[in-house]
């Protein structure tokens, strides 16, 4: 296998860049669409069925051309796709609106802090351990050079995303305290507080995995918390992944926790000034965030690309039949599949739990998930210490 | 007096909440089971332009005038229907004609114009029940709808074409019988 040089390595991971961005504004906006119908479907309705209706634009000719075919246009399951590509280009063309007392530049600033601090944890993320694919040789240029599965796997991985996911409360901060009007910055406020208090048991519950698995590399860690726990493990690693998940819907602002945008009673929480694409930028920092957060489950607690979660693939592997040993390798498609799961989940849990009042979060995040987290990392230190 | 609450025990199960979740996420993923593979024509949601619900018996829609099997028109202007109704839409007059074989030469009266004005119209079917004669009804149909005022003023063969699509009747725009000009009496 041939060493790149430097320029064929920044090729590459510019290639890489490019495949993570395409993958993120793959699954957001396919998330988006997800949650209408999911939701409705979870409700007894149906979701979007259609984009608005009759005769007018692309819309009216897609219904035009479908009862041409004989085929009745509403009734398909996905028709209300089209709907996102309108979303979009609303977004885009919707006039930007500023208040004449904000504060100008922090106005502008908070929803581009909010994208990339959502955006940029992609680069520590590892879709799959070792070579992702490698270029075939009549390649140009790029010839037999293997692409490596995630960006920048690097030691500190772990630190690195949550330290910069963190950033991300700044956006909404900002954004609340900047708008110069007082259902922003109560929604700010509260998500300080909300965030703030979430960040502790997030990242307690994180710390178990890095106990057992000994390893701040992201890649490293999902291979050792699949493959190498002990038996034993599985409780820490269940506990956790509830404990993380919980968090991770505080942290994302998603129902049973959407203290910042609470609709019934702050209008919109934080963005209520927003429109246009600074909205848009924050709308979409929050299902990149939801993908984050569920990319962090399903590495750490969920097997990541392996098949099975929880560690029972490292009790299953020896077992494995030889003609069944694909399921025993790691595959980006099973991490993938894993996230597409857990986000799944985010709407389904956003169509099960009612909100939570105020106080009821805060006593929750300090009084339960807080001593569960420390108790969880305990459990974890005595098995990493007698059994791994 | 106070009102006793009865204080609901929960069991330590219930109590630690992650179980009541699961149980609720449990009963939404059913229903999220049995609406995804439900035909779409067993399902609850009717989408409307394009499947239409069937309206009940006795349900109170647009108004048809009815007519005779020549075409002649089975009102007989009474005015009890504009009498009855409590919204005052309905607006009649009347004029005179001879049907020979029926009347032997005395006249007949029928309207000349029976106008109701959709807007108005409260859809309580006190003109059904006024008339003597059966000759109005208040029947399926819901879709009444235009881009102006004027167009919901329904006349009278507006009312009685109503239906014609859905009874396969043909459309009249006549009646059968010429009416007798109207009698000056000289005092």
């Amino acid at each position: 296998m041939p060493t790149p040089t430097l320029t064929q390595s920044i090729v590459i991971t510019l290639i890489q860049c490019l495949l993570v961005v395409i993958f993120v504004f793959v699954v957001v906006p396919l998330t988006v669409f997800a949650e209408r119908k999911v939701l409705g479907h979870l409700q007894q309705r149906l979701g979007s069925t259609r984009v608005a209706s009759g005769h007018v634009g692309f819309s009216g000719w897609m219904n035009r051309t479908m009862w041409k075919m004989g085929r009745v246009p509403v009734l398909s399951y996905w028709r209300g796709i089209p709907g996102l590509v309108g979303d979009v280009l609303k977004l885009i063309l919707k006039e930007d609106i500023m208040p004449a007392k904000a504060d100008k530049f922090v106005f502008f600033l908070a929803p581009s802090i909010s994208m990339v601090a959502a955006i940029v944890v992609f680069a520590a993320i590892s879709f799959v351990p070792g070579t992702f694919f490698t270029f075939p040789a009549w390649f140009p240029y790029l010839g037999g050079l293997p692409v490596s599965g995630g960006i920048a796997d690097i030691n500190v991985g772990l630190l690195w995303i949550l330290g910069v996911a963190t950033v991300g409360v700044y956006g909404i901060v900002l954004a609340g305290w900047s708008s110069n009007s007082k259902y922003p910055l109560l929604g700010g406020l509260r998500s300080a507080a909300q965030m703030v208090s979430y960040e502790v048991p997030l990242t307690l519950s994180l710390l178990a995995p890095v106990v057992l698995a000994a390893s701040l590399n992201f890649s490293e860690m999902s291979s050792r918390m699949a493959t190498g726990m002990p038996a034993w493990a599985l409780v820490p690693q269940v506990i956790g992944f509830l404990l993380y998940l919980t968090c991770g819907f505080a942290e994302t602002n998603r129902l049973p926790f959407d203290m910042p945008e609470a609709e019934n009673e702050l209008v919109a929480g934080f963005h209520t000034e927003y429109s246009g694409m600074k909205f848009g930028l924050f709308y979409l920092a929050e299902y990149i965030n939801m993908t984050v957060v569920s990319a962090l489950a399903s590495a750490f607690f969920l097997g990541g690309p392996w098949l099975l979660p929880f560690g029972l693939q490292g009790l299953l592997n020896p077992y494995l039949p030889g003609f069944l040993s694909w399921f025993g390798q790691p595959h980006a498609i099973f991490f993938v599949a894993k996230i597409v799961f857990l986000l799944f989940t985010y709407i389904w849990v956003r169509g099960t739990i009612p909100r939570y009042r105020y106080d009821q979060i805060m006593a929750v995040g300090w009084k339960y998930l807080i001593p569960l987290a420390l108790v969880n990392l305990l459990l974890a230190a005595v098995i990493r210490c007698f059994a791994v | 007096m106070g009102v006793v609450v009865k204080k609901v025990e929960l069991s330590w199960l219930d109590r630690t909440y992650v179980w009541p979740v699961m149980k609720g996420m449990g009963i939404t993923f059913q229903h999220f089971l049995k609406q995804l593979f439900t035909p779409t024509a067993k399902r609850y949601t009717i989408q409307y332009p394009d499947m239409k619900k069937e309206m009940p018996e006795g349900y109170r829609g647009l108004h048809e005038l009815k007519r005779f099997e020549d075409g002649a028109i089975k009102c007989v202007a009474c005015f009890m229907c504009q009498e009855a109704c409590p919204a005052r839409c309905i607006s009649i007059e009347a004029e005179e004609f001879s049907d020979l074989n029926i009347t032997q030469g005395f006249e007949e009266k029928r309207p000349a114009k029976f106008s109701i004005d959709m807007l108005r119209c409260i859809y309580c079917g006190m003109c059904e029940e006024a008339c003597p004669k059966d000759a109005i009804w208040l029947r399926k149909d819901y879709e009444v709808a235009a881009y102006d005022r004027l167009s919901l003023l329904y006349g009278k063969w507006d009312l009685m074409n109503t239906y014609t699509a859905t009874d396969g009747k043909e459309r009249i725009a006549q009646d059968p019988t010429p009416s007798v000009p109207r009698r000056t009496i000289a005092l």
